[in-house]
């Protein structure tokens, strides 16, 4: 059933992409989250896997140095937005890890 | 979620599972697996972020927010997201969610999050999903969560890994 990470096959373009869309619906549903119904609010902390996921592809292919100038660029960009809202996201989360 | 707690027979022994380790036998896994694999998304009405509903649009798709949950659901992860091809319908969306239910090599993980019930269940995407189904950021696993609660679907989307899913690390595995 294990896959290895390196085997996923979708480009950085995509994870970045990606990860600024879900990162700013992210802030935006911070915003509401009170008025959220409770449903909207389960699919919400069920689906963080998409962008955690994207992160930590991202995180493994810069360690690597496979990002080049401009997706670095915009991995930076993303890093500075992830710092700023993770304490909101973390505490939505529970105690989940982003 | 709903309203209150389904009182269908095969819920109520999930929330069983989930809550207190109940065993289950061979015969429960099949009766859970039939449970959730015919269950819908939830009829409720529910918002499509503006940035969806732009790339959906971008695409090809007007969605108008809010709308019921399987659009919204195929609105982000197959028109905007694109983990499924764009051109997948979604009647074919939900055919996949209920083929990566009952899969042969599906694995069933059971846990709570915060005091709701859910059970999850994961299946390797290129097992599950027609090829020409699969988007360019598709994911090698696809993950399905149902609600024993409200008796429904809450989402089903592809992702990276197992272990990136935001499974709790005390959730029962049962395949």
């Amino acid at each position: 059933m294990a896959k290895m990470i390196d085997q996923w096959t979708i480009t950085t373009d995509r994870l970045l992409d990606g990860l600024e869309l879900d990162w700013g619906v992210a802030v935006r549903t911070i915003a509401r989250w009170v008025d959220m119904s409770d449903y909207e609010q389960m699919v919400f902390i069920e689906e963080w896997a998409i962008p955690r996921g994207y992160y930590q592809e991202l995180q493994v292919r810069c360690k690597q140095g496979r990002l080049d100038e401009d997706e670095r660029r915009r991995y930076d960009v993303l890093r500075r937005m992830i710092d700023l809202h993770r304490p909101a996201i973390e505490a939505i989360l529970e105690d989940s890890a982003i | 979620m709903t309203g209150g707690s389904s009182g269908h027979p095969i819920d109520r022994l999930m929330r069983r599972v989930i809550r207190s380790g109940e065993r289950v036998t061979d015969t429960d896994v099949r009766d859970i697996i039939d449970r959730v694999r015919s269950a819908p998304f939830s009829t409720r009405s529910v918002s499509v972020d503006p940035d969806y509903a732009r790339i959906a649009a971008a695409n090809g798709f007007t969605v108008h927010s809010p709308t019921d949950a399987l659009t919204a659901h195929v609105a982000k992860h197959v028109w905007a997201q694109q983990q499924w091809m764009v051109t997948t319908t979604p009647e074919e969306y939900l055919d996949d969610i209920r083929t990566v239910i009952g899969a042969r090599t599906a694995r069933l993980a059971f846990y709570e999050r915060g005091r709701r019930p859910v059970v999850a269940v994961v299946a390797e995407t290129d097992e599950v999903v027609p090829v020409g189904r699969i988007g360019p950021a598709s994911g090698p696993y696809v993950l399905v969560m149902y609600s024993p609660d409200s008796a429904m679907i809450l989402t089903a989307y592809m992702i990276r890994s197992i272990e990136a899913a935001n499974i709790p690390a005390g959730a029962l595995w049962l395949k």
